[in-house]
This record gives structure tokens, sequence and C-alpha cells, in this order.
């Protein structure tokens, strides 16, 4: 699909153990600071669930050491060039990045947003997917999806039982909201993305990358490989 | 280098103590439209800005071309502008961000006179 796609794996991975430089070296080659959010493509039926979940992802990955552009002034901006919401995805990433310069872009589609709520059980459910392109490349900088589901009631017997389980499905569906939930993927997700330039781990993990880098550099006493013409030239 | 980094961070760190609210406001400002919502948005901005301008360290990241921005389309141009370009020297990679907001501003101040002018 594309070469960054198989390290992705490498890196999550790397997140526990050590570091897959390998992986980390790819990422950061254009060193991504910058990072347009752009509206989240809604595949419910819930017509709030984008703003919603839009108020929910800045300050996650500000956190995570990248500079994010704010939603409001993305808005005005893309209104002033007559862009809509609708059409946000198809703007050229590379746009993005002369226009703005924005070095990644977030894309973010929502699977669901729903509470379900029947009395005796109910529900309140979250997913989302999220892919990470350069800009300048066109390449997947990350893809993770994730989710949270939240039940209540559905497991008592006899009047009591479902009398309890009535109270708890209640208590489910008005105590548990969608925004604590998306959050909490948010959260999970951008853990997973390297760390931006702000963030405090972003200096070592540089060095440690750096001096990595040294240790594979080719020795001045190795003889430099030849393609076979510059052989037969040769 | 890299201390400078986490020394950088520590201090955005500290700023964003008075952002624990952006996010319910923010909603608010998106989901209601109102100029009074916005005028909200803007005054808490504003206090994170002043918060961090006390503290002499530096603010999250867009609070300051947000600030700006609002301040400036509710007719302090000369403020707003002001703050825009804090955005640009707390955080150099804005520049073309700002550039663009700026566009906007001052687009919408030729309208501005325009209509005085009719």
């Amino acid at each position: 699909m594309n070469r960054f796609l198989p390290l992705i794996g490498l890196l999550l991975a790397a997140c526990e153990t050590t570091p897959d430089y390998m992986a980390l070296s790819e990422y950061y080659a254009n060193e991504p600071r910058t990072v347009l959010v752009l509206p989240a493509e809604n595949m419910t039926t819930d017509a709030e669930a984008v703003q919603l979940f839009m108020s929910t992802i800045s300050e996650p990955l500000v956190e995570r050491g990248y500079y994010v552009f704010p939603m409001p002034l993305i808005s005005a901006i893309f209104a002033y060039e007559g862009i809509t919401f609708g059409q946000a995805w198809d703007v050229e990433p590379q746009k993005a990045h002369q226009y703005l310069g924005a070095d990644a872009i977030l894309y973010v589609t929502i699977h669901e947003w729903d509470t379900r709520y029947a009395v005796f059980a109910s529900s309140v459910d979250v997913s989302l997917d999220y892919r990470m392109v350069d800009t300048r490349s066109g390449e997947v900088l990350f893809e993770g999806s994730g989710e949270r589901h939240v039940r209540g009631g559905g497991k008592g017997q006899g009047l009591a039982g479902l009398i309890a389980d009535a109270v708890e499905a209640g208590l489910i569906a008005s105590l548990y909201d969608y925004v604590p939930l998306a959050e909490d993927v948010n959260e999970e997700i951008f853990e997973r993305i390297p760390p931006g330039t702000y963030h405090p781990t972003y200096g070592n993990l540089k060095q440690e990358l750096s001096d990595w880098q040294r240790t594979r550099m080719p020795s001045m006493d190795q003889p430099v490989l030849q393609t076979p013409i510059e052989e037969e030239q040769r | 280098m890299k201390y400078c980094a986490v020394l950088m961070f520590t201090l955005i760190g500290c700023a964003a103590d008075g952002y624990d609210d952006y996010n319910e406001s923010l909603h608010d400002t998106m989901k209601y439209a109102t100029p009074e919502a916005m005028a909200a948005h803007t005054l808490l901005l504003g206090t994170v800005l002043a918060q961090a301008e006390e503290n002499g360290v530096q603010p999250p990241p867009g609070v300051a071309a947000e600030y700006g921005f609002n301040t400036a389309l509710m007719g302090d141009i000369e403020r707003g502008v002001q703050y825009m370009d804090k955005e640009m020297v707390y955080y150099p990679e804005s520049k073309l961000f700002v550039e663009a907001l700026k566009r906007i501003i001052e687009n919408r101040e030729d309208i501005l006179i325009e209509e005085e002018k009719k």
C-alpha cells in the first residue's frame, strides 16, 4: 500500500520496548511539527457528533508535542476560501502545506456515536478511525482505530433483577457521555504516535535516533558498492 | 538542545493550567456560534494568555492566534493583529497560517471601509 504502513506496527510495539529506530527514522524524516485536523467524517446518524468530537481532539495532540491549528480558525480560513466542511477532505495535502504550513493532516472517521436505551438495558458506543498523512509526500504516517463501549442492565432475574437492570440502564444512559469516551480513545491513539517537537521525550529520542544512525553509517575504510554498469566501465 | 525541548514543554505545561476549560468552551462556540459564546471563549483565551504572560511562559499552540483573530473580528484590529503576531514569535512554524488569518482580517477591514463610504 505504501512503504510506511508495515512500519507502523513495529512503531507501536516500540512504544513498550526498545524503540524501532528504522520506523522512527522514516517517521521523523520530514519532521512533522504542525498538524491540520480536518473536520471528522461522520458515518453515524448523530448530527452533533462532529462538533462534539472536534472539541476533544486538539488538546491531546498538543500534549503529544505537536502544533495543532485551532479548529475555529481553520473553519474561518476554509469559509474565506469558499471550502465547505464537506469539501475539506478533498483539499490536496500539498496545498495545506503550501498555504498553511501544515506538515501533516489528520483525518478522523466517526463510525459509532450512539446511545441505545431500552428500559432494561442500555449502551453508549464510540468508534473512531484515525489516519495521519504527510502533506509533502502524501505518505501515511500513522493509522489507528479505537472504540469504547459502556453497557448497563440486561443481567437481572426476577422482578427485583429487572428493577435493578432498569435503574442501571437508566444510570448508564444518563451518566455516560460520548465526550469522555472520545477523549479516552484520543489519548490511547495519540500515545502510539511518536512524540512531537514540544514533547519532553522528543529531545532524548532524537538523540538516541541520531546515535543509532551514526552506528549504521558505512565505515570510510570500506569500498563503496558499485552498480554492475560501473563495474563493467571500470 | 534536548534540555531546551524539555524546558519548552514544561513552560507550555505550566501555561496550560488555564487551558483546562478550552474543550468545553470551544464546543459551546462551535455549537451555538453566537456573539456571546464567542465573547466568552475569547475571554477564556485571554485568561490563558494573561496567565502565561504573567508567569513568563509560552502559551499553548494557537491560543494567541485565536485570541488575536477573535479580538480583531470583534473590532479591535490593532490589538488582534498584535496577538496574531505574537503567535508567530511563540511558534515560528505558524507563520503561513497567521498570514492567512491576517488576510481575512485585512479583507474584512476593506469591506467595512467600503461600507462606511457608502
